[in-house]
């Protein structure tokens, strides 16, 4: 019985654990859409700043580093267990 | 690695397209098989996202604006990527930097002057031939090395020191230990690379092509930390390129983002392939690409030649060779990638097959 509700309690711990691991890619995925909402949608006002220039870089840059940092982020968060598994792998491979 | 400079005198505003659904679309995969392809051997996006662009009606100085933009941060995250498997040789890119902006703008001011004489299908003849000389040059020599290793390995009589030994061994002082590359080389051979990467990358737009073979082959360097150091070089390439085009007004900030979409997960997956390959599998599909894309190319040459009248061509066939070249430009990104892609899954398979994959939510009581 004891057994039974220690293994119950360490489902419930997993299961928590990956929650939480999946709160940060899921905000970040929020942010990275937010930031294209905000461009897209409203690219009739950025616009007259991306083709007059002076302003353009001030505009882009910080826009590009945000949407590689957020995106870029989220997407190696989901690529990370397949990285693992190869590794994994051909660490075996190699012993072999 | 290229950063080419916008032409002076451009300054009206371009036109920055309507994008539909489907338009966004093929953006989203032409930033994938660019991203796969610049993980997996530090460049190749270029060369088929600029005319891609200019396929969907993208004006030629905005699609190269977007490009080398998406280029800055795309390097950014797949440098990241190679540096995280201690893939990038930070002094190596350090060394090269300098060389490549000279090699870039020396190739820029040649460029200018073949324009000016010869005007647009002169120049268009100049960067065809260099395309194809070049590329059939770095194919031939790096197919004809993965045969001779083939054969080595199945017959261990040793041959003498081929030209590029002579070169290596040329130990001109001041010679430098890079450690992560794990080579110690006369320092001014390290610039003449950086040198003819910049004035490639200025002349053809990719320098990567070249860049990346001759790290390999005169730096002796290992293609993995080849591709990862060009993509340490390429995020300073891609923020002046960024910077200036900004400047003239020619970025749509909506294409860069869109080309993010695709861009962003096939460099990281074309990164942990390298993972998974072994050298020679990487050295195999820069030969395969840089043919197809110097057969590519050759095709286009007898229309530039016809455009300056030195050959006569009629308009069908002008236009046959023409879509040709570009059936075999996107094929050969095509096929890089889907081999990158077939080896990737090969080894999920594999490491699924051996239990090599452990779920994040094994439960421990």
């Amino acid at each position: 019985m004891a057994h039974v509700h220690s293994e119950n309690a360490g489902i419930s711990r997993a299961a928590n654990g990956g929650v939480q691991h999946l709160l940060l890619p899921v905000f970040l995925g929020i942010a990275v859409a937010a930031v294209y909402c905000l461009v897209f949608l409203g690219f009739d006002t950025i616009k007259p700043v991306l083709t007059k220039g002076t302003y353009a870089p001030l505009l882009i840059f910080p826009i590009v580093l945000l949407v590689c940092g957020l995106y870029g982020s989220t997407v190696s968060y989901f690529l990370k267990p397949m990285e693992q598994a190869i590794d994994n792998y051909t660490a075996k491979h190699r012993e072999a | 690695m290229a950063a080419p400079v916008p032409p002076s005198g451009l300054k009206e505003a371009v036109d920055f397209i309507a994008i539909t659904p489907p338009k966004a679309m093929v953006l989203v995969g032409l930033g994938f098989v660019g991203g796969l392809l610049s993980g997996f051997f530090g460049t190749g996006g270029a060369f088929i996202m600029t005319p891609g662009m200019m396929g969907l009606g993208v004006p030629g100085i905005a699609a190269v604006g977007a490009n080398i933009t998406h280029k800055f941060g795309k390097a950014l995250v797949g440098a990241f990527k190679h540096r995280e498997m201690g893939n990038v040789d930070v002094r190596l890119v350090l060394s090269m930097f300098i060389a490549l902006f000279a090699g870039t703008q020396l190739a820029v001011s040649i460029n200018k002057g073949i324009f000016k004489a010869m005007g647009e299908a002169g120049s268009n003849l100049y960067i065809s031939i260099c395309y194809v000389l070049l590329l059939t040059a770095v194919a031939y020599y790096m197919g004809k090395d993965l045969r001779r290793n083939g054969k080595v390995r199945q017959r261990t009589n040793q041959t003498g020191p081929t030209l590029l030994d002579r070169i290596y061994n040329l130990k001109i002082p001041p010679v430098v230990n890079y450690r992560v590359a794990n080579t110690t080389v006369s320092l001014w051979l390290v610039l003449l690379v950086g040198l003819l990467t910049g004035y490639l990358a200025g002349t053809i737009g990719i320098g990567g092509f070249v860049g990346v073979p001759a790290m390999i082959y005169l730096l002796r360097v290992r293609a993995v930390i080849a591709a990862g150091t060009e993509l340490g070089m390429a995020i300073f390439s891609g923020a002046y390129g960024a910077f200036s085009y900004a400047l003239g007004g020619f970025v749509d900030l909506r294409l860069v983002l869109l080309l993010y979409l695709g861009s962003l997960v096939g460099i990281q997956i074309g990164a942990i392939a390298t993972k998974a390959v072994k050298e020679a599998q990487i050295k195999m599909v820069i030969v395969l690409v840089v043919a197809i894309v110097a057969v590519s190319r050759a095709l286009a040459v007898p229309a530039y030649l016809s455009d300056l009248g030195y050959l006569a061509l009629s308009t069908g066939a002008r236009g046959f060779l023409l879509s040709a070249s570009n059936i075999f430009l996107y094929g050969s990104a095509t096929a890089g990638a889907i081999l990158i892609l077939v080896w990737f899954f090969q080894a999920l398979t594999g490491a699924r097959a051996s239990n090599a994959w452990e779920s994040d939510l094994v439960v421990h009581p």
